[in-house]
């Protein structure tokens, strides 16, 4: 009881990720997202889901300290993103929706180089960089240029590229988009295992069906704010019964 | 013919519009009328520099040597430029594959692309050459029609040293299809088309000196039947012809060099019409062997994050074609371009002349301060740092989001700009220094002079960039050849340059105080505006979103 009580103390009352009130205004003057406060927990997988502009991927920049922002503070696995960006940096393994990392480096530089910056210790990094390209069918491309890899390879070595250091706080951004059904189904597998070990999953998604099969808590976004957060029963139950989650969704982003 | 047209506009209007952007049209109206006065100043005091020039050629009776070397310099300039820029204009562009379905010939589009580097060429020959006219024309009092020839001699001289770069690149190329590593065979292919050009240029001048025998040709110029002028025009194929028509205004050596030129432009297309596409395909044919070996060991190695941050750097810059050639080259250029005309001239009896004219006058502070001239100018042009975030395009966002400070990001990137000019300048002052006959410590003081111009430029192009990077292009030409961040540095360069040759030659030429100066003094300068880079730099950086 104690020790889960300073766990919590810890880790900002025991969410991985605490958004408070956060505000983001681009230049135009329009509010990408508007003082959203947001809790993810330990050991979830959790999507963000939204239309196109709603803010999701604002959200995720903020909470990867990619943008400032402008109000409010993100506090990921204990760290401020804003007072202790690199502390927190440390914890999150990002993935981004646009996976046109450094061309020229081959498979494994890109690896090894994101294992240095995220100090992954020699001991045993041999063994995990071919561990986690094994899952993902990737090992014999390694010593290729990422230039000769196709959209979805380059999205398997980011991915294998930000599972290196065992991140606490797993961020995706459009993961299954461009991935083939065999990569996307292994993918899926690895966030349930990453979180099932008690850490956090967030990644935003377009697809219904992924976030109906894949998280136990989802959050819908639009025009920069949340409309919902909880579980895919908690949504049901106020909506009328049989409604399918796409119909849902569409209500509930319609009546903006 | 229209379809020539129609690419050079197309090429044209991309370039323009991924510099402008319309919300800074006003702003680059505004940084262009800037450029333009400060070009100005800058042409005017270099003309004044050829003017003293010729004044000590004239005192030896060698004053129009000044015009040939112009052209030889010009030509030679335009040349390597043109291999680089040939390449990367006709085969690394991303429009390229763009061509290639459409129903255009190999020798319209290549002559769309010829058109666009001249422009480019122009750019450059109005620093190289435009001084020498300006300052020739002056200083040996030449009239009205001097000026009018040399406004065609400057249209047409960059002509055909592009030409034979553009054959010489083509030739190569067409072998790219049996490269695994293209990017590799790329940068291969222009230190190859390099020495090619300079092995020409030598043989050119072999053959036109053993048309009349060595001895017979110092004598000639002793006893001034034949000028220097006339000696050094022997190393490009025309050079003679423009020398004279500059010099005497006999309008038959324009006609002729106008021949020449056209007839270098006429092969090119006959080349490019027989080999062009084959390169271009050659280079387009991604090769990838997926034959990674799990036994071996290496490539595991575990780093510091500043140590791994500096190798990928270097890694892009120098397995990038295009980052290589227009950003790191020119420091491995600089020796070259100045190790041949030393061979070339070994012995020759003018050289000997002035080189005995220079050490006999204790040139000693004026070896420290030059050094750090003449480094100043060439780091400025390597555009590592001037164009160190904007490279990052898309990927700009690792920088926020990977757990390294902005600092350590800072150092790193700086750092890999210093190494690569620093290896440029070591190579560039040890053959300045043997062949000068320089002794050790005044060397040494060269050396560090040069390091402060070099580090001066490394900060103020990380300057330049981090405050407004060019971060939206989707083809690395856009990223450092249509960069404006990378010229405002060459100004910097050389504004820093000018006020050097101004101390030089106003101030003071003794080894204490020049050493005090451009050692001591530019080193405080410096460290002051590193530590203000490192202050404002992840401000900057906060701001570019």
């Amino acid at each position: 009881m104690y020790i889960v009580t300073i766990v919590e103390l810890c880790h900002g009352r025991g969410y991985m990720i605490n958004i408070q009130n956060v505000t983001k205004t681009y230049g135009s003057g329009i509010k990408a997202v508007d003082g959203i406060s947001l809790d993810i927990n330990n050991g979830e997988i959790f999507g963000f889901l939204g239309p196109n502009g709603a803010g999701k991927t604002t959200t995720i920049k903020m909470i990867t300290g990619i943008l400032p922002t402008d109000e409010g503070d993100i506090i990921v696995d204990g760290h401020s993103i804003t007072n202790e960006s690199i502390l927190a940096k440390m914890s999150i393994g990002y993935v981004s929706d646009d996976p046109n990392v450094f061309e020229r480096l081959k498979g494994l530089e890109y690896l090894n180089f994101m294992a240095d910056i995220y100090r992954v210790p020699a001991e045993g990094r041999k063994e995990k960089i071919l561990t986690l390209a094994d899952e993902f069918e990737m090992t014999s491309a390694l010593n290729d240029k990422i230039q000769s890899y196709s959209h979805g390879m380059r999205q398997k070595i980011v991915v294998i590229g930000v599972l290196l250091h065992d991140p606490n706080v797993w961020i995706l951004d459009e993961p299954l988009s461009g991935l083939d059904p065999k990569s996307s189904f292994k993918l899926k597998e690895i966030m349930r295992n990453h979180a099932d070990k008690g850490n956090t999953v967030m990644f935003s998604t377009h697809v219904l069906e992924v976030a109906e099969k894949v998280c136990d808590r989802i959050a819908v976004i639009n025009k920069g704010k949340i409309l919902f957060v909880g579980t895919l029963e908690e949504m049901k139950s106020t909506m009328a019964k049989d409604t399918s989650l796409e119909k849902m969704f569409l209500e509930m982003t319609d009546d903006e | 013919m229209s379809n020539i047209f129609s690419i050079v506009k197309i090429s044209l209007m991309t370039a323009v519009r991924g510099q402008v952007g319309k919300k800074r049209k006003i702003k680059s109206w505004m940084i262009g009328l800037l450029m333009l006065i400060w070009l100005g100043p800058m042409v005017f005091s270099f003309s004044t520099i050829i003017k003293v020039m010729y004044e000590l050629f004239d005192s030896f009776g060698q004053g129009d040597a000044l015009i040939s070397i112009g052209l030889l310099v010009a030509s030679m300039v335009v040349f390597m430029f043109g291999i680089f820029y040939t390449i990367g204009s006709y085969y690394m562009a991303k429009d390229i594959p763009t061509y290639l379905y459409m129903p255009v010939k190999s020798w319209e589009l290549t002559s769309a692309r010829f058109m666009i580097v001249l422009l480019y060429e122009y750019l450059t020959m109005l620093i190289f050459f435009l001084p020498i006219i300006i300052g020739y024309g002056i200083a040996a009092g030449m009239g009205v029609l001097y000026y009018i020839v040399s406004l065609v001699v400057f249209i047409l001289l960059p002509i055909l040293p592009l030409a034979l770069a553009s054959i010489i690149v083509m030739g190569i190329m067409s072998f790219a299809k049996h490269a695994m590593n293209k990017d590799r065979f790329t940068m291969i292919a222009s230190l190859v088309g390099l020495g090619i050009g300079i092995g020409f240029n030598i043989g050119f001048q072999g053959l036109a000196r053993s048309a009349d025998n060595q001895e017979g040709l110092q004598e000639l110029i002793m006893t001034g039947r034949i000028s220097m002028a006339e000696n050094i025009a022997r190393y490009f194929p025309g050079l003679n012809n423009a020398a004279k028509a500059l010099i005497d205004g006999n309008l038959l050596h324009l006609l002729i060099f106008i021949v020449i030129a056209a007839a270098g432009f006429a092969l090119f297309m006959i080349v490019a019409k027989a080999i062009y596409f084959r390169g271009v395909i050659g280079i387009n044919q991604q090769v990838s062997r997926r034959d990674f070996d799990t036994g071996k060991s290496s490539g595991f190695e575990a780093g510091s994050p500043i140590k791994t941050y500096l190798k990928k750097e270097l890694k892009l810059i120098f397995r990038t074609p295009i980052f290589f050639m227009n950003l790191a080259m020119i420091d491995f250029l600089m020796p070259v371009m100045i190790l041949v005309p030393m061979i070339l001239t070994v012995g020759a009896d003018e050289v000997v002349q002035l080189k005995k004219l220079v050490m006999d006058s204790n040139p000693e502070g004026l070896f420290v301060t030059a050094s750090f001239i003449l480094f100043v100018f060439i780091s400025a042009m390597n555009g590592i740092t001037a164009t160190t975030i904007s490279r990052e395009g898309k990927q700009f966002q690792i920088m926020k989001f990977i757990p390294m400070s902005y600092k350590s990001q800072m150092d790193a990137k700086l750092l890999s700009g210093l190494l690569v000019s620093m290896m440029g300048m070591i190579i560039t002052l040890l053959f300045i220094v043997i062949y000068l006959g320089i002794s050790v410590p005044i060397a040494i003081l060269m050396l560090l002079a040069g390091t402060n111009a070099v580090i001066l430029t490394r900060i103020s192009g990380f300057f330049i960039d981090a405050s407004n990077p060019k971060l939206k292009w989707d083809n690395e030409v856009r990223a450092v050849k249509q960069n404006m961040n990378l010229l405002f540095n060459m100004l910097v360069g050389m504004g820093a340059g000018g006020i050097a040759v101004v101390f030089l030659i106003f101030v003071s030429q003794s080894l204490l105080i020049n050493a005090l100066v451009f050692i001591l003094v530019m080193f405080a300068v410096n460290f002051g505006l590193y530590k203000l880079l490192e202050n404002r730099f992840p401000k900057m950086l906060a701001r570019v979103e």
